[in-house]
């Protein structure tokens, strides 16, 4: 995948750095997609379909389980992405090797 | 001994810890500005965790967030809501910002974006919302922290000393040790907040209501029970909308990861893991809120009627039967809470403000008298702060909402700086001082809203329009200049 350098200065957004390998830039906008999804859950227009009370779970109100469990499933998410960057202490993202090519 | 004093006593050996901590690492640090202000970028992951997590979770969460429950019910799920996205950005960003930062020495995100976008006026001008931003929230601090004190003992010892001791126990070591004595302060102080607020989250509904699922049916079957709706209620207790909700969780995301006290923690870490697991586990810190939330949810029934709402947990601790030592744990991690925001903002604020601000408009200062300087801007920032904590009558809650606002159009920039190499010096202050005066114009006067959205969206909109307009209008920037940040 060739990301044009941005010569002399591109008036594009340039989202990952030359280095990444295309399985990085997919991971990373895996991420970003689902945060952005969340967006969408913490707020109107997804969150009113879950901002009742009931059911209860686990004696917390529906509400509240919604915002909580939007946290835990990007914190799962920030874990995944952290994971399969791997690499050692002090290696910066997309240093890693290549994989999936 | 009475309960007041033995909870005076637990607080007192609480200060004495944390002044001990706060000194001991400074005794290490290198005398010059990275190690004063970004620790000789040495803090590791554990460190960074806590300084990041609790500086951030302040007085206003120990005590507003139970407000907020208390008497706006689901509207303090914005709270979780917005720290579950606004910590994500600085995944991507603090790494990027940590190696730039290793390359050309910075130690502040103003002097980052100086140098992406070759102006000093644009350094400036962040040092000024900096500060501007900073003091009323440090003045906050210092509140909570004499109202707490004062509470427990009965009103024996002041808020004017109870703010006072605190505080200077901060001045204290952040004199001595920078931002080291922050970070190992830090994380004893977010460990005892952390426990305590788990702890009391689950006794108090507990023991008021027998269970925390007891205790939402109990409200669901009251006339309390719209509030569990989300968005829940505004402040006059009629119900939010939509509009003001989403707004706000955006708003508060925008802005979370560039507060400048905030962001400048990047250049303290000691690498990019240490720096990403940070971010990772950060979430950790954010669950915390639950807790926090649910002893405000406990109040509703068993305590009506308490105003203002954010007095709600001292009061449920002289009304709740409990172990004056118990007391004394949850007084000094209300303490913690206050006091580790307290001393991130406090360091922030001076080492900005110099760098930033003085050293960029007087020419030749060097090193040695910087430090000396940032001193001087220490004690002062928090003599300024205590002066609105305790003398002045100022409504220090509206210039906090001005400055949040402000702070949230520092993101368009630092994302252009990273991503957008196009953006130039005359679209990036372009776009900071239009978000900033549409921010300002929608909050003085509310009237002019065309949707009622909070008013940080207004000063996004026009801030991102002529960050890109002004941008393309005006010659780019060298690509010399742009290429290390668009690979950084």
């Amino acid at each position: 995948m060739n990301h044009p350098a941005p010569s002399p200065v591109s008036r594009r957004l340039v989202l990952f750095p030359a280095r990444d390998s295309s399985a990085t830039r997919r991971r990373k906008g895996l991420l970003v997609g689902l945060v952005l999804l969340a967006a969408l859950c913490l707020g109107w227009p997804v969150y009113p379909w879950f901002g009742g009370i009931y059911p209860l779970i686990l004696g917390l109100p529906l509400s509240f389980v919604w915002a909580i469990f939007w946290l835990l499933v990007v914190f799962l998410g920030l874990v995944w992405l952290y994971c399969s960057e791997g690499g050692s202490e002090g290696g910066s993202e997309g240093r890693e090797e290549p994989r999936g090519e | 001994m009475d309960s007041g004093t033995l909870a005076l006593l637990i607080c007192g050996i609480y200060l004495a810890i944390s002044l001990a901590m706060g000194i001991v690492p400074g005794l290490k640090v290198s005398k010059s500005i990275p190690g004063f202000v970004a620790g000789d970028r040495s803090m590791n992951a554990l460190v960074l965790y806590f300084v990041l997590g609790a500086s951030i979770f302040s007085s206003f969460a120990f005590l507003g967030g139970p407000g907020w429950a208390y008497s706006r019910g689901a509207a303090a799920f914005y709270i979780l809501a917005y720290g579950t996205l606004g910590m994500v950005p600085l995944y991507f960003l603090g790494p990027r910002a940590r190696r730039l930062g290793e390359r050309f020495g910075f130690v502040t995100q103003a002097e980052l974006l100086s140098h992406r976008f070759e102006s000093r006026a644009l350094s400036v001008a962040l040092a000024v919302v900096s500060v501007a931003a900073f003091i009323p929230y440090l003045t906050l601090q210092m509140k909570g922290a004499g109202y707490i004190l004062s509470t427990i003992s009965g009103g024996r010892v002041s808020v004017a000393v109870g703010a006072a001791v605190p505080y200077l126990v901060v001045v204290i070591y952040v004199l001595i040790s920078g931002v080291l004595g922050v970070g190992w302060t830090n994380t004893f102080q977010g460990i005892l907040m952390m426990a305590l607020a788990w702890f009391l989250g689950l006794y108090l509904p507990w023991k008021l209501h027998g269970g925390v699922g007891a205790m939402f049916e109990a409200i669901a079957a009251s006339p309390q029970a719209a509030m569990l709706n989300a968005p829940g209620l505004d402040a006059a207790g009629a119900p939010w909308h939509w509009w003001g909700f989403t707004s706000a969780v955006l708003v508060s995301a925008v802005g979370f990861s560039v507060w400048p006290h905030f962001f400048m923690k990047s250049f303290a870490a000691r690498s990019d893991r240490a720096l990403k697991l940070t971010v990772v586990l950060y979430p950790s810190f954010q669950l915390f809120l639950v807790p926090i939330l649910l002893i405000g949810f406990s109040a509703v029934l068993a305590y009506p009627g308490i105003t203002p709402a954010g007095t709600i947990l001292p009061h449920l601790l002289t009304q709740v039967e409990l172990s004056p030592i118990l007391v004394g744990l949850v007084c000094a991690g209300t303490l913690a809470a206050s006091m580790s925001s307290g001393d991130a903002i406090l360091h922030a604020a001076a080492s900005i403000g110099v760098c930033d601000g003085i050293a960029r408009v007087v020419p030749g200062l060097d090193d040695r008298r910087q430090r000396l300087l940032i001193r001087v801007g220490i004690v002062l920032v928090a003599v300024i702060a205590y002066y609105f904590a305790v003398v002045s009558t100022l409504d220090i809650v509206s210039l906090l909402l001005v400055a949040y606002g402000g702070i949230a159009q520092i993101f368009p920039i630092v994302f252009a700086a990273f991503y957008w190499p196009r953006a130039t010096r005359a679209g990036a202050l372009a776009g900071l001082l239009g978000g900033m005066g549409a921010n300002i114009f929608f909050l003085l006067w509310p009237g002019w809203k065309p949707v009622p959205v909070h008013e940080g969206v207004f000063g996004l909109l026009v801030n991102i329009a002529l960050l890109v307009t002004v941008s393309l209008l005006t010659p780019p920037s060298a690509p010399e200049r742009v290429e290390p940040y668009i690979e950084a």
